[in-house]
């Protein structure tokens, strides 16, 4: 019997060494990953949101910043699913967007509501013995200043990061991200960095200790200036008053810098989520952000473009002088009108432009020939995508002779519609701010820096190519001419201590009775410092409500009354 | 007071075990210190009582172990019967009938010749009233209890192997039927082992497998419909404690990591640990092992092993050197209880075996247990003290 007990306890030896083994291994060589695993089971870490850095406009003025706004959260592994129901009755949240009985068993925290106002605070911090596991702390939160929200198209909005997001940007949860304007295409550097609070939880999620070891302080995001003027904006903001839909683009072509990126109708950042159905929906389309998204026929301002082609293809000189105008042309079997229905004689290029003499354009367009003005139109790079760093700009659109052959077919392409094309009517289209370049280039002579909100390290320049700057010297005083002259379509803005210079335009359109009104201006005209383009939807004529909207923000630029 | 040479080991153990209560709650502390006071005392009692002139009536041991084991079953409301009630205090009386057991284990085969497999076959048949009654209860970890002292003295006073080898079968095929290749390879290694066999056994073959073939296909079915869903939960759960982390496995788990990060000289005096947080579950009971070795480290618990050890070769000497044959088979009964509570409740805690609630002898908390095992080492001193 002995020597069988002598091998049940050599057995058992045996089996005590295994459990040895099996110790080393766990408390031993496992050691690490145990205590971090220990660790983990008590250590709660509570992110401390970073602040958003603040844009600022050209002077400094906070447009953007952030205020504190009070959130509940809730550790919901302590609170009963009957707890958690009374909390929802106060905070007035829909307990039918959780599921009170997976909440209850959710091992961390979780926000329930941010923004909850003041009132529904002390009321819970009144019985938060009632509520362990609650905890009510203030997030610092975006904040538009709302004297400036004609700037909210500019700025964009932010928005609670979605799970992708949170994953691709390395965030944590409840992060926001930006979206739209300055807010998106500057995220990573307005983003902070979250700081972090211990806490020490027993199995229940009572906090058993705060602040162990000293919480990691947040870092606020970089602080962004911009070029924009707020309190300019808020001035075109006034003067677009009387008028549902437009844009204005003010902008400085020696350095690129944009002063002003106005359109109308604009969101509000600060209420764009709770507006969004609405915005969404509304037919006057406030998402569009007309300054860079809005493409328009760019009307008789297209006539400085022609009347540079004409002169590079050598099809005229400057003294060029045309049939001339009865208020009317034939072509073929079509008489083809020209806007001042008694006509404007004969006409030198300058004075076409002065007077924006259709009937001079037609047989300028003529004499280019409509292949060979496409081709130019095509080959001097106009900057119909301007670059600018705001997100979701529209590219312009100028047609190929191609896209006429493959619109119309070989056999219906005639030479009668470079008519419409030299009149800028048809199928071109340009954004405000395109139009704006455009503008400054030509006021340039065939050049302006790449326009921009925050200032890039390295400035590009946008080169129109029209070879010799000569060209530009009559196109350039036919735009001297529109302000200045005695029968300019802008005559009735000029100033006598500044020179402007700009051309008027009126497009049709297919969607209201009145034209879009159309004015893109530069002053002072020898040493062009600023460009202003002014487009206002379906209010008639470039030189009754455009023409002045730009002499306004002129004299206010120049502080002249 | 000779017999306190016998109790030095359990006693440091177990103060060992309410020193870790004391630390847990110091409401246990109290209660296990009356408890301890109480063993110790029973200890000396049953030290002086002399089996010689009775020890051949093995029914005056059975019955009383019987009658134990009815009680809860009669008296007891509720589903699981494994209690009764006295005055407040919840008795299990299963724990007592282990003592009656041994006995009758070592009154009976002192008796017979205890090598005759027909006497074995009827101390197995009564045996299985025992092992049928806790089975209903149901408890089958203490169940398996009684069946691993049956087997254990079985095999110690030399039954013979190929019978052993029947019985211990039932559980293998049981176990390996959740494989088909672990049972397969069951079946040829059986059809190898009777090849081999010096004379050829038509019954014993025809045994052995109808024996592997009937549990083969029997377990799947009790697992199926005869396990609650408690106990199939606590077998899985054990099988994969990391994957049923949050639910089942949590307890294991948690054991674990309380374990693990004591590292070699454990966390004592660290106030963010598994316990002081109520990570660790059970930590007074089924847990009582990771408790213990979350405060006194790896250095701490392969002392505890060495205490355990050397108990167990305290009880081996008293085998090689009882003079009559009923103290040695209590010894070795009394061992073999040890044995499988001591191994199973260290399995369980290491993640080995699952979580039955088997209590670790002398450590956790419970006043039934550690006064039976006070009793079983007070009857098994006495027995070799006075030369029996």
């Amino acid at each position: 019997m002995e020597r069988r007990v002598k091998l049940i306890i050599y057995f058992t030896i045996l089996v005590f060494f295994l459990f040895t083994v099996e110790l080393f291994k766990i408390q031993l060589m496992s050691h690490e990953k145990y205590k971090e695993l220990s660790r983990k089971n008590y250590l709660r870490v509570i992110k401390i949101p970073a602040i958003r850095g603040d844009i600022l406009d050209r002077n400094n003025i906070k447009i953007a910043s952030w205020r504190p706004v009070f959130r509940i959260s809730i550790l919901p592994g302590i609170l009963s699913p009957n707890k958690i129901k009374k909390i929802f009755s106060l905070t007035g949240l829909d307990s039918l967007d959780y599921n009170v009985n997976t909440l209850s068993f959710k091992r961390n925290y979780i926000t329930l509501k941010s923004g909850v106002d003041f009132k529904t605070i002390s009321k819970i911090e009144e019985n938060l013995d009632e509520f362990p596991g609650v905890i009510i702390d203030a997030v610092p939160t975006r904040y538009y200043n709302p004297q400036y929200i004609s700037l909210s198209e500019i700025l964009g909005y932010v928005q609670e990061a979605t799970q992708e997001e949170i994953k691709k940007l390395n965030l944590d949860i409840g992060d926001v991200v930006g979206r739209k304007g300055i807010e998106a295409i500057y995220d990573s550097v307005l983003r902070g960095k979250n700081g972090k609070r211990f806490f020490i939880v027993d199995s229940r999620g009572n906090i058993v200790e705060r602040d162990p070891t000293p919480p990691i302080p947040p870092k606020k995001g970089k602080t962004i200036i911009t070029t924009i003027d707020a309190n300019l904006m808020n001035y075109i903001d006034s003067l677009f008053l009387p008028y549902d839909k437009g844009a204005c683009v003010i902008y400085k072509p020696k350095n690129g810098e944009i002063i002003a990126l106005f359109t109308k109708p604009y969101f509000n950042s600060n209420t764009f989520l709770k507006d969004y159905k609405n915005l969404i929906s509304n037919p006057q389309k406030p998402l569009l952000n007309r300054a860079i998204q809005g493409l328009y026929p760019p009307g008789s301002i297209f006539k400085l473009i022609s009347g540079l082609i004409a002169l590079k293809t050598r099809s005229i000189s400057e003294n060029t002088l045309f049939n001339s105008c009865t208020g009317s042309f034939k072509y073929g079997n079509r008489t083809w009108g020209c806007w001042l229905e008694s006509g404007h004689g004969r006409l030198n290029l300058e004075h076409a432009i002065e007077q924006s003499c259709d009937v001079y354009f037609y047989q300028l367009g003529l004499a280019v020939g409509f292949k060979r003005f496409l081709d130019e139109l095509n080959s001097i790079n106009l900057p119909l995508y301007t670059g600018i760093d705001l997100p979701h700009e529209k590219k312009g659109f100028i047609p190929t002779y191609n896209w006429y052959l493959k619109k119309l077919g070989k056999y219906n392409v005639t030479e009668g519609y470079v008519l419409n094309l030299s009149i800028g009517q048809g199928e071109i289209l340009f954004t405000p701010l395109s139009l704006a370049v455009l503008t400054g280039q030509i006021a340039q002579k065939g050049w302006a820096v790449k326009p921009y909100i925050v200032r890039p390290k390295k400035l590009d320049t946008l080169i129109l190519n029209v070879e010799e700057s000569q060209y530009f010297n009559a196109v350039l005083k036919g735009a001297y001419l529109v302000v200045n002259g005695e029968h300019g379509t802008a005559r009735g803005i000029a100033l006598d201590s500044i020179k402007i210079a700009g051309k008027t335009g009126s497009a049709e359109n297919p969607h209201g009775n009145k034209t879009h009104s159309l004015f893109t201006a530069f002053v002072p005209y020898e040493n062009p410092e600023y460009v202003i383009t002014v487009i206002v939807e379906n209010a008639g004529h470039g030189g009754e409500v455009a023409a002045p909207i730009a002499g306004n923000i002129i004299r206010r630029l120049y502080h002249l009354k | 007071m000779r017999a306190l040479k016998f109790i030095s080991i359990p006693l440091i153990i177990s103060i060992i075990g309410i020193l870790e209560l004391a630390r847990i709650n110091t409401i246990y502390f109290k209660k296990q210190l009356v408890f301890l006071i109480l063993a110790l005392i029973l200890f000396f009692v049953v030290s002086k009582i002399k089996f010689k002139k009775i020890i051949h009536q093995y029914l005056l041991f059975y019955i009383p172990g019987i009658i134990l084991l009815l009680l809860p079953l009669i008296l007891s409301k509720g589903a699981i019967k494994r209690w009764i009630n006295i005055g407040g205090i919840y008795f299990q009386p299963s724990e007592v009938a282990k003592i009656f057991y041994i006995l009758f284990l070592s009154s009976f085969f002192s008796k017979k010749e205890r090598k005759k497999t027909g006497n074995f076959m009827k101390a197995l048949f009564m045996s299985s009233l025992y092992f049928g009654l806790v089975f209903i209860e149901p408890d089958f970890a203490t169940a398996s209890t009684f069946i691993f002292i049956f087997a254990i003295v079985s095999f110690a006073i030399g039954v013979d192997s190929n019978i052993l080898l029947l019985l211990g079968l039932a559980p293998l095929s049981a176990i390996f039927s959740f494989s088909w290749i672990l049972y397969i390879l069951l079946i040829i290694s059986l059809t190898i082992y009777l090849f081999l066999l010096p004379k050829r056994r038509f019954f014993f073959a025809i045994s052995i497998y109808t024996i592997a073939f009937s549990l083969g296909l029997l377990t799947p079915y009790i697992w199926n419909n005869v396990l609650k869903p408690y106990q199939r939960e606590r077998v899985i759960s054990f099988l994969d404690p990391e994957k049923h982390r949050d639910t089942s496995g949590w307890q294991v788990y948690q054991g674990k990591i309380a374990l693990g990060a004591a590292g070699f000289f454990g966390r004592f005096g660290e106030d963010y640990n598994q316990k002081n947080l109520r990570f660790l579950p059970a930590p007074h009971t089924d847990f009582i092992f990771s408790s213990i070795g979350e405060d006194v480290g790896f250095l701490g618990l392969v002392i505890i092993f060495s205490l355990y050890i050397a108990l167990f070769w305290k009880l081996y000497e008293i085998v090689k050197k009882s003079r009559k044959v009923h103290s040695k088979i209590f010894a070795v009964g009394t061992l073999s209880f040890f044995i499988y509570h001591i191994i199973f409740n260290i399995a369980s805690n290491l993640g080995l075996f699952p979580v039955a609630g088997i209590p670790l002898a002398f450590l956790s908390y419970g006043g039934t247990h550690l006064i039976t095992e006070y009793i079983l080492l007070g009857i098994a001193a006495g027995m070799y003290e006075r030369g029996e």
